[in-house]
């Protein structure tokens, strides 16, 4: 608690030294040379879902500036134009954070993909890459900015910061078919102890799961480029499934390994394990559990 | 009977030829795995997101990343830059792209492509039941995005053997990243999601300089005096 107090409280700091230091043109007005319409990257609730997500997943110490004395957050956005297919109707948009230098890339996805039937169709934007930089991305006039009170946000991340996004059933019943469809292929022995698992913390504004299975020694990572409760998704996010092996592929850093893609360093894992273990959903299954959800994964699980 | 048997053998040949119009499968067929062609296609079809998967923006943009993912392999077999050995940059000393996919073993330098105790190409099973997967789904009904994709990655493989990439190396040119000077082509990428980082002298490929292609980010290296 104390730690979590004092790093929101950074956070702040962090905040407030970038709003001392931005100078936007277009902070009173509109923004110029883009749509007059609203943004709606920069609705609050929006920006307040955006920023809880970078906290939680991407927020660390070297995120701290010097503090300022600002009451106000600003977030810039702007649409980007991305050559698409000729029937993709996906939209792209950058929001830029200037108080911690951070660039967050979002897509809303609407295209079909005929040969699985499958049809894609967001209704809103999901983040897909964050990044740090030491300005942004395009010149100010680019963006259409809008602050936000500091109080609030800072109270909002605050007492948020433990909050889990509770799971649907249907995403429930999405992530034991993405599971037991990993346990047939990689571990199609029977199991013969109880195996605990903990999916990380949801978000609305992104289509990630990750699950760290505990007793199997690994980290898997599934993601496509739909919501999380397309029917599409489990098909398609075990196809770019990523599984991190706890005992071969961490490393401290990258650096003993230079080159290889084959790592992830172990501060990066750190984050990952505190997000699934203590604002995550542990869940634990008997051998007999296994069994039943490895021949049926739609079958709901006995309480 | 034989004259019925006749008339049916017709209406039967021209039923097929007539479905075969309406309902034209794309048919795409790989070269095999254990081919240096059709390892290195496995490789390119692996790193590059197909429609619905994560990364995945269109289909000029996933060619665009085969392409760079083929210009670093080669780049790393034959394009070593000056002040680094190849040993430094790619843990291997071959010209042989093969041999720079292989490299390290099981989690060497390209995760889950190696050389069996025999010294045969091979990929983890999750490769090929992906690539299983997307050649199926391709081959249903006409030809789409899918089928475009995975011949894509055959043919460049194919091409590459034949001469060399078959295409620009869009970092070539690539002289400076921030402050930092670099040496312009690409050696290394990885999976662009935060945590995967190649280390070392790498140095990310902005994405105003192109650097992020399908849902993969590329690396130049910092230019030695």
């Amino acid at each position: 608690m104390k730690h979590g107090t004092g790093f929101c409280l950074m956070l702040v700091a962090a905040a407030c030294a970038g709003c001392v230091s931005s100078s936007h043109p277009a902070r009173e007005n509109t923004a110029r040379g883009t749509s007059l319409q609203p943004d709606v990257l920069l609705e609050k609730a929006f920006v307040l879902d955006v920023l809880r997500y970078v906290y939680r997943w991407h927020f660390d110490q070297s995120y701290i500036l010097q503090a300022g004395k600002m009451e106000k957050l600003e977030v810039w956005s702007r649409r980007l134009h991305p050559k698409l297919d000729a029937d993709d109707r996906s939209e792209y948009r950058e929001m830029w954070i200037p108080a911690v230098n951070t660039v967050v890339e979002l897509k809303r996805a609407e295209y079909k993909v005929p040969e699985l039937k499958l049809e894609i169709a967001e209704s809103t934007f999901k983040v897909t890459r964050v990044s740090r930089q030491a300005r942004p991305p395009a010149p100010n006039g680019q963006y259409q900015v809008r602050e936000f009170p500091l109080e609030e946000v800072r109270d909002y991340l605050f007492t948020t910061r433990t909050n889990q996004v509770p799971i649907s059933d249907s995403l429930r019943a999405c992530t034991r078919k993405l599971i037991a469809d990993y346990l047939n292929k990689a571990y199609p022995e029977r199991l013969t102890q109880d195996q605990i698992c903990y999916i990380s913390p949801l978000s609305s504004v992104c289509n990630e799961v990750w699950v760290f299975w505990e007793t199997g020694r690994k980290i898997l990572f599934f993601s496509a480029d739909m919501d999380l409760t397309n029917p599409g998704f489990s098909q398609l996010s075990q196809l770019r499934m990523q599984v991190i092996d706890m005992d071969k592929d961490i490393v401290a850093s990258t650096r003993e390994v230079p080159g290889s893609n084959a790592f992830v360093t172990k501060d990066w894992v750190g984050r990952l394990l505190f997000n699934c273990i203590l604002y995550g959903e542990r869940v634990v299954r008997t051998p007999e559990q296994i069994r039943r959800l490895r021949s049926d994964p739609a079958e709901k699980p006995l309480p | 009977m034989i004259e019925i048997f006749g008339q049916r053998r017709w209406w039967l040949v021209a039923g097929i030829m007539l479905a075969s119009q309406l309902v034209h499968g794309a048919n795409v067929e790989l070269d095999s795995p254990s081919a240096p062609a059709g390892y290195v296609s496995l490789l390119l079809i692996n790193e590059a997101p197909f429609p619905g998967e994560r990364g995945f923006r269109s289909e000029e943009d996933s060619k665009a990343a085969m392409l760079a993912v083929l210009w670093v392999l080669h780049c790393r077999a034959s394009a070593i830059p000056t002040g680094y050995t190849q040993k430094q940059v790619a843990s291997v000393d071959s010209r042989s792209v093969t041999d720079v996919i292989t490299a390290g073993g099981i989690r060497g330098q390209v995760d889950g492509f190696y050389k069996d105790s025999a010294g045969r190409l091979v990929a983890v099973p999750r490769v090929h039941e992906r690539v299983t997967y997307l050649i199926g789904i391709a081959n249903q009904g006409q030809p789409g995005k899918m089928a475009r994709l995975l011949c894509h990655a055959r043919d460049l493989a194919r091409l590459y053997f034949q001469g060399g990439p078959s295409g620009q190396d869009v970092f070539a040119q690539l002289r400076r990243i921030g402050g930092v000077s670099v040496t312009g082509r690409s050696y290394a990428w990885m999976t662009d999601v935060r945590g995967f980082d190649p280390g070392g002298t790498f140095v990310r490929i902005p994405n105003a300089d192109q650097g992020s292609l399908g849902g993969n980010r590329f690396y130049t290296l910092e230019k030695k005096p």
